[in-house]
């Protein structure tokens, strides 16, 4: 099984993902450890289940405090619960490796392909 | 409307700076009162024309719309002061290294905690526990839960 992504319009690795009514692009980011982050303006689209809080340590060393969500959403075919952040210190949606741990993430830049496969 | 305003002891004003980010970075249920929608603040007062070597300025308050709303902040600040303790004083004997790179989850009022490979499989295991309140995530071994290393706007 493969999930097929693509090059955005800034040239970084994206990938659609089916989350609750609708699909949103969710960037490809292995240095963020977490399943998502969503900023908080997709959040009020979804039906998130609040779970508790968590810190963040960032690259210019700032630590910050998020809500931690579950959500479901399709990967690789299934209805899967996952780890969700909601965050006002993004501004756009990041997948990252906790999403991953089972997977094998191409990144092609020569072919310009994506591509995610399930280990 | 009138504002709060509640003195910060003199030997946390050097924790002032960190305690500000972590307010900036709440969710906004519990940065910004429920009851007037406004935000929990730190205010420094006036400049020191002579510091003497210490900090700038002579008086720092917190500053909000009410008592609730100042005390809802320094209670979530408090509680996650804890849970770092409670971790750092007793849970990372028992846990490291064992369960080095899972999740736990701290419940914020109690203590009580609980490992798991994500926060859902932690939260899962708190709530059939029977535990209802707040919880607050860890990564086991990290002094927090996530890096986020690219940088962002």
């Amino acid at each position: 099984m493969q999930i097929d992504g693509y090059f955005n319009a800034q040239d970084e690795p994206v990938i659609k993902l089916d989350i609750g009514s609708g699909s949103i692009e969710v960037l490809l980011d292995t240095g963020f450890g977490g399943g998502l982050i969503i900023p908080n303006h997709f959040a009020n689209q979804l039906d998130l289940k609040f779970e508790g809080l968590e810190e963040f340590y960032s690259v210019t060393e700032e630590r910050i405090v998020a809500k931690a969500y579950s959500i479901e959403i399709d990967w690789f075919d299934k209805l899967v619960r996952v780890p969700v952040v909601v965050s006002t210190k993004v501004n756009e949606a990041l997948l990252g490796g906790q999403m991953l741990k089972d997977c094998c993430l191409t990144i092609d830049y020569g072919r310009r392909t994506v591509t995610i496969v399930a280990s | 409307m009138t504002r709060v305003r509640r003195p910060i002891d003199s030997s946390d004003f050097t924790a002032i700076p960190r305690t500000r980010q972590i307010i900036e970075t709440l969710p906004d249920m519990l940065r910004i009162c429920p009851k007037h929608g406004e935000e929990v603040t730190i205010r420094e007062g006036k400049l020191l024309s002579k510091q003497g070597g210490g900090v700038p300025f002579a008086d720092a308050n917190w500053e909000g719309c009410c008592d609730a709303a100042i005390d809802r902040v320094m209670e979530i600040l408090g509680l996650i002061d804890r849970a770092k303790q409670t971790y750092r004083d007793e849970l990372a004997n028992k846990l490291e290294p064992e369960h080095l790179g899972k999740m736990v989850a701290i419940e914020l009022d109690t203590g009580d905690y609980f490992v798991g490979s994500d926060e859902i499989d932690a939260a899962d295991k708190a709530r059939a526990a029977g535990h209802e309140g707040s919880l607050y995530f860890l990564r086991v071994g990290s002094p927090y839960a996530h890096r986020l290393m690219t940088p962002r706007q």
